[in-house]
């Protein structure tokens, strides 16, 4: 008879806990700063419960919150955030559905070319974007605008990697008997692909919002070099260090308001990534 | 619904591959053919290239007498079920069944009722709102015919549609294909390699092996008058008995003639044998029904050792040593016939088959019927 509690199941069962624990640990710590008073942040916290402040108030996000500013920034992030995610789709997954299915010559170059965009560190192709930005005919395009095709640049290797992959999962009998029925192949990869390629494609759209989200450097130069009147978060958040060093309290806070956002994005679109949106069409 | 004709239908791939070689096969209105054969011999090939699916390299392809060589798939008035069903996912049955004609632009009120009626047909009533994860594999492939039938298509192709369901489904399903091929009276074109669903499904079978025509005929033809010795190895189960040997000429008969065995042929052979058969080298067929086995020695029969005994329940089986071959005899069920004795087999003398024994090409005989 099989023991409900073998010590094989609470060894699993303590790693499962202990890997949550781990995962979750920081986010605490950076709560517990972020609510800290300054007693607690320099001492460390309470005794005889060492793990929690003394005082704890939220004063630290009424600053920032009330801050016109934040909001500003936030809110152009997100724009930018989305824009880059229509723009690099848009021309993301057309192209990964080319290279999935057809096969021509220098199809390895192609593929090679985009992944080598990557290659280069951020910092060592920043000057040179930002400078195209500047030129005639880009400098007056939108600031969002100009951002986001940034953003794309360093998103859309991304786009087209994780899209292949997801094209080349789906079976290509689904194309052949729309194409047998009279579907052109536009229709076919948006009427019938492209709706069961979104799990993985949302998989794409959620990394580069998130790349978007963070993208310090580029965002900085490109907004640096523009005229610019709201700045991207991480920009601004920068620009609110200054040269002291700042208090342990303000970075908490910080950088979970940071994160809040795509934690809920991330919860939103979840459902979308339902694994086994392809099971039942074929066999 | 309308017939279609292969002439000289060739598929050559650009690194120089055949897959079909010549191909030439008269299918006439509300005929169900099926192209069988072991994998690789074509059959699925010659199907996508009637598709549109792959271009036809050489060949004329006629589809209800009009030339369909370069017309694009929709236009040939065709409908295919693929070995995979290929249901799209996120849409529900109705949908995938209606899929074609919204295609086509058909009104929305015709298009309900011709789904309606499929539904109807093929036993899926109240299925129409699910989506293909929430059915059977059984439900699935009949939402696949559905959505081929109801484009009323002058020639439906299905591409092995049972193969991937469990055998017991399989014959139920077989059965369900043959009484909407009376109802319907369609233009079929069934590939499979299961020799028994040709059988059973087909008016006419076309047997091919590396891309050639092996033989072309009604069930009973092929199985009764096989033209070489693959079609009459591949069609039936058991599979016949071959013996691989020489012709001779004894006293005025013909003597079939091996290491082990020595058979006189029967006279009735005789105007067969001249006409079809033109070298030494010959092989000798029986099939395992057509083989009395008995412990008494018999004048102009086979010598073996039984080895074994298999019981199926409608028959019995005896494995029968002869030289080093092993053959299959049919025996009555329950007989239990004794293990590791010499036996004597007596084929049927109007049920021998011999063949020329063409190793290098293994037959190009090819028959019409």
């Amino acid at each position: 008879m099989k023991k409900k509690w073998s010590i094989e199941k609470i060894f699993w069962l303590f790693l499962m806990v202990f890997s949550i624990l781990i995962v979750l640990f920081p986010i605490y710590i950076m709560f517990k700063y972020s609510i800290s008073d300054r007693a607690s942040w320099i001492t460390g916290g309470k005794y005889p419960i060492p793990w929690w402040p003394f005082d704890p108030n939220f004063e630290m996000y009424n600053y920032y919150l009330s801050d016109g500013r934040f909001w500003s920034s936030a809110w152009f992030s997100v724009k930018i955030a989305f824009l880059t995610i229509i723009i690099s789709m848009g021309l993301g997954a057309p192209a990964a559905y080319a290279l999935a299915r057809f096969k021509f010559w220098g199809i390895g170059i192609v593929l090679f070319l985009i992944l080598s965009v990557r290659m280069f560190p951020d910092v060592s192709s920043v000057l040179p974007v930002a400078q195209f930005f500047n030129l005639d005919f880009v400098y007056h395009l939108p600031i969002t605008l100009k951002v986001a095709m940034g953003h794309t640049l360093l998103g859309l290797p991304y786009i087209i990697l994780i899209a292949i992959g997801v094209f080349q999962t789906i079976p290509i009998d689904l194309e052949e008997q729309a194409q047998v029925m009279g579907a052109t192949k536009f229709y076919a990869f948006t009427r019938i692909i492209l709706p069961v390629a979104l799990p993985g494609l949302a998989a794409g759209a959620i990394y580069v919002f998130l790349l978007s989200w963070n993208e310090f450097v580029f965002s900085y130069f490109i907004t640096a070099t523009s005229i610019a009147d709201v700045i991207p978060l991480p920009v601004y958040l920068k620009t609110l260090l200054g040269a002291f060093s700042p208090n342990p309290v303000s970075i908490a806070t910080l950088s979970l308001l940071v994160s809040m956002p795509v934690i809920i994005f991330t919860f939103i679109v979840q459902k979308y990534m339902i694994a086994g949106a392809t099971a039942g069409a074929v066999k | 619904m309308a017939g279609l004709r292969l002439e000289h239908i060739q598929k050559k791939y650009p690194n120089g591959f055949e897959a079909v070689k010549d191909l030439s096969i008269d299918i006439k209105d509300g005929e169900f053919v099926s192209l069988v054969g072991p994998s690789g011999c074509g059959k699925s090939t010659t199907l996508r290239m009637i598709a549109g699916l792959e271009d036809i390299s050489g060949g004329k392809l006629l589809i209800g007498d009009k030339l369909a060589n370069n017309v694009a798939s929709k236009d040939r008035g065709i409908a295919m079920v693929f070995q995979s069903y290929a249901l799209f996912p996120h849409m529900s049955v109705a949908a995938n069944i209606g899929f074609g004609l919204k295609i086509n632009k058909v009104d929305k009120k015709i298009r309900n009722d011709k789904i309606e009626w499929a539904l109807d047909l093929l036993d899926l009533n109240g299925l129409g709102d699910r989506k293909p994860s929430e059915l059977s594999g059984g439900q699935r492939q009949r939402v696949a015919l559905g959505r081929a039938l109801v484009l009323d298509p002058e020639v439906l192709l299905l591409d092995e549609p049972l193969s991937n369901l469990d055998a017991k489904l399989r014959v139920k399903m077989r059965t369900e294909l043959k009484r909407i091929h009376k109802q319907l009276k369609s233009t079929i074109i069934y590939v499979t390699h299961d020799q028994a669903e040709a059988m059973t499904l087909s008016d006419r079978i076309a047997i091919m092996k590396n891309g050639d025509l092996m033989q072309i005929g009604s069930p009973t033809e092929i199985y009764t008058r096989p033209a070489n010795r693959f079609v009459a190895g591949f069609i039936g189960s058991p599979p016949m008995n071959f013996l691989e040997g020489e012709l001779a000429h004894e006293n005025g008969n013909n003597v079939f003639i091996n290491k082990d065995v020595k058979y006189v042929l029967p006279a009735s052979m005789k105007s067969y044998i001249e006409t079809n058969i033109s070298q030494k080298e010959v092989v000798l067929g029986m099939r395992p029904e057509d083989l009395a086995i008995s412990l008494t020695p018999a004048t102009n029969g086979i010598e073996g050792v039984s080895i074994i005994t298999e019981t199926l329940g409608s028959d019995d089986f005896v494995a029968v040593e002869v030289g080093k071959k092993l053959f299959s005899v049919r025996t009555e069920p329950g007989s239990n016939f004794p293990t590791d004795k010499k036996v004597y087999l007596t084929p049927a003398e109007d049920k021998l088959h011999l063949f020329n024994n063409d190793n290098a090409t293994d037959d190009a005989k090819v028959r019409f019927a």
